[in-house]
C-alpha cells in the first residue's frame, strides 16, 4: 500500500487539529516545571491547582454558553 | 491513523510527566514542596488529555455519536479529577499540619517568655504525630491519582470515534 501525497496533507492537516492543545500542554507543564516555591506552600499555591481541573460536565457548559 | 497520533501525543506528556519526577525525585525538596509539583504536573496533565478530548469532541458532527463520545470521556476522567482534588485537599492539610508544628518550634525555641515557650513545647509530639499522619494520608492520596490511565482512555476513545 502506497501513500499519496494527498492523503500525507490530509493526515497532517488533521494531525494539526491537536496541535495547539499538544502545544499548550506542554507549555503548562512547563511552565509548572519552571514554577518558583519557597520552603512552604501557600493556601493560594495549593489553590492553583483548581484552574487545571475542568469537570467534562464544564467543557461543555462553556460550549453551550 | 488518530490513534497513532494520540500514541506520540501522549508518549511527549508522558515523558515530560516523568521527567519532571524524575528530576524532582533526586532534588533535596521536602515533601511539601514535591507534593505540590507533583500534583500540579499531574493536575496539567490531566487538563492536556481533557483539551485534546475537547478538540476531538468539537469535530464530531454527529449529534448522537458527539454525546456518547463524551460520555465516554466523563466516565473516564470524573474519578480522576475526583482523585485529584482529594490528593490537593490532603497535601494542602499536610501543609496546614506541618506549618502549625514550624510555628510551634519556633515559638519553643524563641517565644516571648517562659510559660508561651513551654506551651508550644507541650504540643510539639501532638503536632508532630497530626503532620505525620497528614503526610501518609497526602502520599496515599497522590498515589491514588491515575492520570496515566486518563491519557490511555483519551487516546483509545478518539481511535474508536
Amino acid at each position: 500500500m502506497s501513500i499519496t501525497i494527498p492523503a500525507i496533507i490530509a493526515e497532517i492537516v488533521e494531525a494539526l487539529q491537536y496541535a495547539p492543545a499538544a502545544i499548550n500542554a506542554g507549555k503548562e507543564l512547563v511552565g509548572v516545571w519552571q514554577e518558583q516555591t519557597g520552603e512552604t506552600v501557600t493556601q493560594e499555591q495549593w489553590d492553583s491547582i483548581d484552574p487545571f481541573l475542568k469537570s467534562a460536565a464544564e467543557y461543555v457548559q462553556e460550549d453551550a454558553e | 491513523m488518530k490513534l497513532k497520533r494520540m500514541d506520540y501525543v501522549k508518549g511527549i506528556i508522558v515523558a515530560l510527566l516523568f521527567a519532571f519526577m524524575v528530576t524532582n525525585l533526586t532534588g533535596c525538596d521536602s515533601f511539601e514542596k514535591t507534593s505540590y509539583k507533583t500534583l500540579k504536573t499531574m493536575a496539567a496533565t490531566y487538563k492536556a488529555a481533557m483539551d485534546m478530548a475537547h478538540v476531538h469532541y468539537i469535530n464530531i458532527s454527529d449529534a448522537q455519536e458527539k454525546a456518547t463520545f463524551w460520555k465516554q470521556v466523563a466516565k473516564y476522567s470524573d474519578p480522576v479529577r475526583a482523585s485529584l482534588k482529594a490528593a490537593k485537599e490532603a497535601c494542602a492539610a499536610y501543609s496546614r499540619a506541618k506549618h502549625a508544628y514550624d510555628a510551634a518550634v519556633a515559638v519553643s525555641e524563641t517565644g516571648p517568655n517562659a510559660t508561651e515557650k513551654e506551651a508550644a513545647s507541650a504540643s510539639l509530639d501532638g503536632l508532630l504525630a497530626k503532620a505525620d499522619a497528614a503526610q501518609a494520608a497526602a502520599s496515599a492520596a497522590l498515589q491514588s491519582v491515575d492520570v496515566d490511565g486518563l491519557l490511555d482512555a483519551v487516546k483509545t476513545l478518539i481511535g474508536q470515534f
